[in-house]
């Protein structure tokens, strides 16, 4: 999932060969990075068309500027922190637009039964809960999440995508971390908790 | 690196410490672990920072598993490709403006962002008009909608519901369907309609609660309470056809291709199931419940074996939010033999 170095060359190599207007190198550089960035832009939206409409939006001008754009450093930042502006602009509009009709909030989830969560506390569950618990994060938050552990971007190269000093970066993912880590120690008070109540 | 620092470590400065981040991803798959290296004697050497160590690596393998469970479906994926590079080839020379407009003089400029201005209010007015809403769900999710009105939608896996206008003053009140909803439409003064538009049928409904399930095929209708009206959409319209009127507990199913009407009484709380969370199915057909997994969860489901046990009728539930847990009930109730034979392809048969 990790970007290696040879990846960054070849998309250089793939963005060169489609300023001189390959098709075939611009269907694979789609195909390469669609699931990727569609990942990312649901850390900002949940709405599946909204993301499609601003990836359709973001790869149709990556082709038809192509001949006055240089070829960025390294495509994978680049085309995370374009697709953040075209989406925060879409939901933008949204908002002014989206008057109504509002999807009803899922209704909340039970807490877990006691003798669920001692027979199932395994690593799994406590996976599933602590992505539960990075779904609950506010918006940025969960997106630097996102963008440093899966998309795996250094600091400066989230600052960029999200437009902030590397500092503020790195507080950001501190607060969201500490967040995440007291879930846990929370979940593992209740659960002796629960140990207890059953002696 | 100096161990040293590492020892005044809590959780969260392990996540975000980089070469431990490699540590973790590198080492993803449980039982793969490396033995040596850094971080691996780091983990030996100070037992008392093995719980941050866990919970840091914890913190971010959640992270990156949740980022895989979010993707387009192969139907998405395809839909989107297409949509993009069939742009590609005609695009050619657009985008790019016209070296007149360089030069930018003031006079034009301003002349431009008045007609800009007065074209925006235009369009935005137009857009109030017509504003559309499209609400989507993907193989194995449902969803639960408010309409402005104050009806209640809930979207099966795998649909899609229009919804247009603003539904202000005496306007019908109007929603597109492909794919399953099951509707709650509140009642209004009697001359403001609800109308359900699918490939179909349309139905007409006053105040009320049905199902409606209408895929490539097959429209089918359910109505749980209330009363609704049924037009068919058919390919040679015929004005003088009186609608179909429903009562509770009709069902009624239509093809699109040839155009064959069935009415029958259901059990409708049992066509509805499906918004609890488990789609219930009474002494229906085998091949039926095979078809509704495919419906819901976009997978291909082959059945190998003997032909004739496709038409002997099953009652059982099956959920609709998890595949896994369906395949294997399918499998473990009815003791048959389950096979992944695709990427989204299965197979059944009998032992």
């Amino acid at each position: 999932m990790h970007v290696p170095m040879k990846l960054h060359q070849d998309d250089r190599a793939l963005w060169n060969a489609m300023k001189a207007g390959s098709e075939a190198a611009f269907a694979t550089l789609l195909a390469r990075y669609d699931q990727r960035l569609f990942r990312y832009g649901y850390s900002l939206t949940p709405d599946r068309e909204l993301i499609k409409d601003g990836l359709q939006e973001l790869f149709l001008s990556i082709w038809r500027r192509r001949q006055e754009q240089a070829c960025p450093e390294k495509v994978l930042p680049y085309l995370l922190s374009s697709l953040r502006r075209i989406l925060l602009r879409r939901i933008r509009q949204d908002a002014r637009r989206l008057v109504q009709v509002q999807p009803l909030p899922k209704e909340e989830q039970d807490e877990p039964q006691e003798y669920f969560l001692i027979q199932a506390e395994t690593e799994e569950t406590q996976r599933a809960y602590l992505a539960q618990k990075i779904q609950a994060l506010p918006r940025r938050q969960r997106e630097i999440i996102y963008l440093r552990f899966y998309q795996e971007l250094s600091y400066p190269e989230i600052a960029d995508v999200m437009g902030i000093k590397q500092q503020a970066a790195w507080n950001l993912l501190s607060r969201a971390l500490k967040t995440l880590k007291q879930a846990t120690s929370d979940r593992k008070y209740r659960f002796l908790l629960n140990l207890l109540f059953l002696f | 690196m100096k161990p040293e620092m590492y020892r005044a470590y809590k959780a969260a400065d392990f996540a975000q410490d980089e070469s431990f981040f490699r540590w973790v991803v590198q080492n993803e798959t449980p039982g793969k672990a490396e033995k040596d290296g850094f971080w691996a004697s780091f983990w030996l050497c100070h037992p008392e920072k093995q719980e941050d160590m866990a919970t840091a690596r914890e913190i971010i393998l959640a992270a990156r598993e949740q980022q895989t469970r979010v993707w387009m479906s192969q139907q998405e994926h395809e839909a989107l490709t297409h949509r993009i590079l069939s742009r590609v080839g005609e695009s050619e020379g657009k985008g790019t403006l016209p070296g007149w407009w360089l030069p930018f003089r003031p006079s034009l400029v301003a002349a431009a962002v008045a007609v800009l201005l007065m074209l925006g209010v235009g369009l935005g007015w137009w857009a109030l008009r017509s504003q559309e809403q499209v609400y989507a769900t993907t193989y194995g999710q449902t969803r639960t909608l408010a309409l402005p009105d104050g009806s209640k939608v809930q979207l099966n896996a795998n649909s899609r519901l229009r919804v247009k206008g603003s539904w202000e003053g005496h306007a019908d009140r109007e929603v597109w369907l492909e794919g399953e909803a099951y509707f709650e439409v509140v009642k209004k003064r009697s001359d403001v309609t609800f109308l359900v538009h699918t490939q179909g049928v349309v139905v007409k409904v006053l105040g009320t609660r049905f199902n409606v399930n209408s895929r490539a095929a097959r429209t089918q209708v359910v109505l749980n309470e209330g009363q609704i009206t049924l037009y068919l959409n058919r390919k040679v319209p015929q004005h003088d056809e009186a609608p179909i009127v429903m009562v509770p507990g009709d069902m009624v199913a239509y093809t699109h291709e040839d155009e064959q009407l069935v009415q029958r009484r259901v059990n409708a709380a049992v066509h509805s199931s499906w918004k609890e969370g488990i789609q219930q199915f009474e002494k229906a057909p085998l091949r039926e419940i095979l078809k509704k997994m495919e419906e819901i969860y976009g997978v291909t489901i082959e059945w190998r074996g003997e032909a004739t046990l496709l038409d002997r009728n099953i009652t059982m539930g099956i959920p609709v939010e998890d595949l896994a847990i369906a395949l294997a009930t399918v499998e473990g109730v009815l003791g048959l033999h389950l096979e992944q034979v695709g990427d989204q392809a299965y197979s059944f048969k009998n032992p």
